[in-house]
């Protein structure tokens, strides 16, 4: 006990600044997390002072949906836009008619999962998926929409999710067979983690390139392929080697190479990965992601493949690297595993703008 | 932190409900239930209410019916930018 005050007596206060310091250089750091913690402050304030519910509720939404963003961005190649809530008419606040800007009205105390989904979904439709559904077809756009922002809604508020589950997502998917459709493909995409990371990733991509010719039917059919694809990538065993692991379309071409051969990694032997990879970026690949385990020997050896490759095409970026919790399918069971994702982009194979010439001549 | 890119969305609280509505000049219509959704037609209150919208001099009102949101959200896209079509 003496020892414990003669301690507090000489640390006391350079130790509890330097706590001070931390959690402010941590929030700082994280500034979704200090919102999530003054709205929870702002919440219980409100059941004295009404009013702190302005504060509690910009700041429960902005955190939320920031913070996902961010995990997202931690997992994918793509920058999403964050979110800022504007109060509009707040007391006597003047009120200017701004032609065209929509106002969502929010509840108070009782509602606080109503606003979160339906803040998610507008922020989902109108400015996170923004670029990615440029060029989608409304269903695939809707479905897209719905799963990501039930994904939102799973990672930062459960009861949130139940309310849009119940009163939103299902009675859609039961009135639209093509959206269950889609969400069934996206659900299998997820499982493996390549959802933002990979569908979601090619969309931006694909958004942001400009069809002079608007050929939108082949876009949309080309989006179905590319989920297709992903798809049965997706669904494949664990040493299935005849499951296709490249999509070649006219306006997105993108690999998934997976790396994780026991008997190469052993052997130190990259030649038949870094090869297989050059031939990807000779023949106009994209995007190339390279996958597999995320135990250190296997992180070691795909950063080694991933260095020879660069070394031998200077041209090649390498976008992002990144490890999380996928799944792999083994003798018919699925498997929690570390995963280990590279993703190389050649920016020799881009094209951002399609005139209907290029188009005829990529008919050819 | 400045490199982010940060976009609005425009809120207003239940509570300043009929202050927004008074300065468009539609409260008194909205709370004699005149005011319809602008996609399903029916009868907005403000216990249905979604959103707002100011455009082309005049105010619309968005129900909380899911294919109101739905409509009001690809509305919204296809106004700012275009869209494809479906099959």
């Amino acid at each position: 006990m003496n020892l414990a005050i003669y301690i507090y007596q000489w640390f006391g206060f350079p130790l509890g600044v330097a706590i001070a310091i931390s959690v402010a250089v941590f929030f700082i750091k994280n500034p979704e997390k200090f919102e999530k913690w003054a709205s929870m402050i702002a919440w219980l304030v409100s059941r004295i002072y009404t009013n702190a519910d302005y504060f509690a509720t910009k700041a429960e939404l902005q955190a939320k949906l920031n913070s996902f963003v961010g995990s997202l961005e931690s997992h994918s190649s793509a920058v999403f836009p964050r979110v800022k809530i504007k109060w509009k008419a707040k007391g006597n606040d003047e009120v200017v008619w701004e032609e065209g800007n929509a106002i969502i009205v929010m509840r108070d105390r009782k509602h606080r999962n109503k606003n979160l989904v339906n803040a998610s979904y507008r922020f989902t439709s109108e400015i996170l998926l923004r670029k990615a559904s440029r060029h989608l077809s409304k269903t695939q756009k809707l479905a897209l929409d719905l799963f990501a922002t039930q994904q939102i809604l799973q990672q930062e508020s459960r009861a949130a999710l139940e309310q849009f589950m119940s009163d939103f997502y299902v009675p859609e998917i039961d009135k639209r067979e093509a959206v269950r459709g889609l969400t069934q493909q996206y659900l299998k995409i997820a499982k493996v983690g390549l959802f933002f990371p990979t569908l979601v990733q090619e969309l931006v991509y694909l958004g942001s390139k400009v069809f002079l010719a608007k050929p939108s039917q082949e876009i949309i059919e080309e989006v179905k392929k590319l989920t297709d694809f992903l798809e049965k990538f997706s669904e494949r065993e664990v040493g299935d080697m005849d499951t296709p692991n490249t999509f070649s379309g006219k306006y997105t071409r993108c690999t998934i190479r997976i790396v994780a051969s026991r008997a190469a990694r052993e052997k130190g032997d990259i030649t038949n990965h870094k090869e297989g990879i050059n031939y990807y970026i000779r023949n106009k690949i994209e995007n190339v992601y390279i996958i597999g385990s995320g135990e250190v020997k296997n992180k070691k050896f795909m950063n080694e493949v991933t260095s020879a490759v660069l070394e031998e095409n200077t041209v090649v970026e390498e976008v992002k690297k990144y490890s999380f919790r996928g799944r792999i399918k083994l003798n018919g069971e699925w498997v929690s595993v570390k995963t280990y994702l590279i993703h190389l982009r050649n920016p020799q194979a881009i094209k951002h703008l399609y005139e209907e010439n290029d188009i005829e001549l990529s008919e050819e | 932190m400045s490199d982010k890119e940060y976009r609005e969305i425009e809120a207003v609280h239940e509570r300043d409900l009929p202050n927004l509505l008074s300065k468009f000049g539609v409260f008194e219509k909205f709370r004699a239930g005149e005011m319809k959704c602008k996609f399903c037609k029916e009868q907005v209150t403000s216990a249905n209410i979604h959103s707002v919208l100011p455009e082309s001099g005049a105010v619309h009102f968005i129900c909380d019916k899911p294919d109101c949101i739905i409509n009001f959200s690809e509305y919204i896209v296809e106004k700012n930018k275009g869209s494809t079509n479906d099959s």
